[in-house]
């Protein structure tokens, strides 16, 4: 999937994010380093190795809880005592590991199909594939499953428009990686009935949304725009089954 | 007599069948399940999602037990002279 100098000139240029790990982490079989370094894929920039890597950076750097994993505080620099134990960290990370996906709702619904196919025909999944496929796993179920995720798990440039200014393992400033969209039509549920999408959540709605992708994503946002109101009404109701 | 306990005991029993379908929620489609985990896990397996989900869900800490910094007021200090003015609110 990665095309990082757009040898099929569709505009789109996803690299995978390369981090060196940290000790506690162990190089899952079959890894392929790169300068000593690892392809990262959890995080807006994609700043994480695996589900303990995110986990780990949660608990320490989010809400300043300390592990055996992370004993440094993260203000002072100062080592001390792991506030939470290896277990509870390694319980949550195979919750996290095995928790259900949300699945697409209405699947037959003439509409939702219709703006499924509009979906596929303005490039949107150039980056927000639809399947993936999981390698060997230690849990069983995980192992060698299809899974519609709706992304690539790369980094993609959006353009100055969403360059927060800030980098990250080895995402640039403009580069986020695509964020899956199973799911969307569920998460104003759980935020008050409101979205905030994007890295910030500055959009309220996915239209808003749309029309904040630029950079690899500007030649599809521009054929959003373009669309008769009914073929865009098809895609926001595809959008929202998710 | 035992006519009338017949048609008393039909009666409460379609009382009892209509209280229990308006009591019970029907089962959630699949599709509306959101909290569960994956399908195919062993016994074990689910034992430790439990877990996890405990973890995730309703453990609240507290600054007693680990929330924040443990060097807060410093931090506040050494963040004064960037807000140039103000007071540090120590815990």
């Amino acid at each position: 999937m990665a095309d990082p100098s757009d040898m099929d000139k569709d505009g789109i240029s996803g690299e995978p994010s390369y981090g060196e790990l940290p000790s506690f982490l162990n190089v899952l079989p079959n890894a392929i380093p790169k300068n000593g370094k690892y392809i990262h894929r959890f995080g807006k920039k994609a700043a994480a190795y695996n589900l303990l890597h995110q986990t780990v950076n949660a608990y320490s750097q989010d809400i300043g809880i300390s592990s055996a994993f992370a004993p440094k505080d993260v203000y002072s620099g100062q080592e001390i005592d792991p506030e939470i134990s290896n277990l509870t960290i390694n319980n949550v990370v195979f919750y996290l590991q095995t928790l259900k996906a949300p699945i697409q709702r209405d699947q037959n619904d003439a509409q939702i199909q219709q703006g499924k196919q509009t979906f596929i025909d303005l490039g949107c999944q150039g980056c927000h594939r639809q399947t993936l496929k999981t390698g060997l796993s230690p849990i069983d179920a995980l192992s060698n499953k299809t899974f519609h995720p709706y992304t690539d798990l790369l980094l993609h440039d959006m353009g100055s428009g969403l360059d927060d200014g800030y980098t990250e393992g080895s995402a640039k400033t403009s580069e986020w990686r695509t964020p899956p969209l199973w799911g969307l039509g569920l998460s104003p549920n759980s935020q008050g009935g409101q979205y905030f999408l994007m890295h910030d959540g500055r959009a309220r709605s996915i239209e808003q949304a749309i029309d904040m992708h630029g950079g690899e994503a500007e030649g599809s946002k521009n054929r959003f725009k373009k669309l008769a109101q009914g073929e865009q009404a098809d895609l926001i109701k595809f959008l929202k089954s998710l | 007599m035992n006519k009338w306990l017949l048609i008393f005991a039909i009666i409460l029993e379609a009382i009892l069948i209509v209280s229990c379908e308006r009591i019970t929620p029907k089962l959630p489609a699949d599709d509306q399940i959101l909290d569960g985990p994956i399908d195919g896990l062993s016994s074990a397996e689910k034992t430790r999602f439990l877990a996890g989900d405990v973890a995730f869900n309703d453990e609240i800490f507290t600054r007693e037990t680990g929330l924040g910094s443990v060097s807060w007021p410093q931090v506040a200090e050494a963040a004064m002279p960037v807000m140039a003015r103000g007071h540090c609110l120590r815990p």
